[in-house]
């Protein structure tokens, strides 16, 4: 994680994706399988334990075309924030 | 993204269903074709013996089909290994294959069961488990590859 902080900016979450605790590649299938229950604009939160989801996630939306609006951590787990494509 | 799933080893099976349902995450068209001992992992579990002679029924009462009955291609130890690395992998809540053929299926990866495999092992098609595709033949499977930017043999 490049900071240890709260998000600068608070988001309007429409579905939060609980992966904590659960190893790769479970985060980035779960991540998956939230943002197809969203709409496009709508923003998900994805909570994770696992490290490798601070490639996997970051890559994943890259890939997927879907932003990541905000990485951090905090309270022993990692925050991604999406916005859906 | 194609992966020849030909090894029924608990330890290509799982690298195998990882790298599946992670290709359908990223959006990528995911097709998985099970060939020869790829196959038996699709049984259902509580299919004990599968075959339709003498030789084909020998042949799963020595290599015990279904997802839970996979067999480590190393350090197997008569059953030990493969316990022990599936209480590791529960230990750390690393996903186990059942898991994860669940998660392909969900993510719409495509099971493909090879046709002449099926036949020559003896294996039907009630006796695989729900969400498997239509059996296909080796044209089918290398059509899809040559669609694929990504082609597997494990």
């Amino acid at each position: 994680m490049e900071r240890a902080m709260e998000p600068a900016v608070e988001y309007e979450i429409d579905l939060t994706i609980d992966a904590k605790g659960k190893k790769c590649p479970m985060p980035v299938l779960m991540t998956s399988q939230g943002i197809k229950k969203i709409e496009s604009g709508q923003i998900m939160l994805v909570e994770a334990t696992d490290g490798g989801s601070r490639s996997d996630i970051p890559s994943w939306a890259k890939d997927t075309g879907n932003e990541l609006l905000d990485a951090s951590s905090g309270d022993g787990f990692y925050r991604y924030v999406i916005r859906k494509k | 993204m194609t992966i020849i799933a030909w090894s029924g080893d608990l330890d290509r099976m799982w690298p195998t269903l990882i790298l599946g349902s992670t290709g359908a995450a990223y959006g990528m068209q995911t097709t998985i074709f099970f060939t020869f001992w790829g196959l038996f992992p699709l049984v259902r579990d509580d299919v004990r013996i599968t075959g339709t002679n003498a030789m084909t029924k020998a042949l799963a009462a020595m290599n015990r089909p279904g997802m839970s009955h996979m067999k480590l291609s190393k350090l197997q130890m008569a059953g030990a290994g493969a316990w022990m690395m599936k209480k590791l992998a529960s230990d750390q809540s690393v996903s186990s294959p059942t898991e994860l053929i669940e998660m392909c299926r969900d993510l719409d990866v495509n099971l493909w069961p090879c046709e002449m495999t099926m036949e020559l092992l003896g294996l039907r098609r009630d006796q695989l488990i729900e969400g498997v595709g239509e059996p296909v033949g080796a044209a089918t499977a290398l059509s899809e590859m040559g669609r694929s930017q990504i082609n597997l043999f494990i």
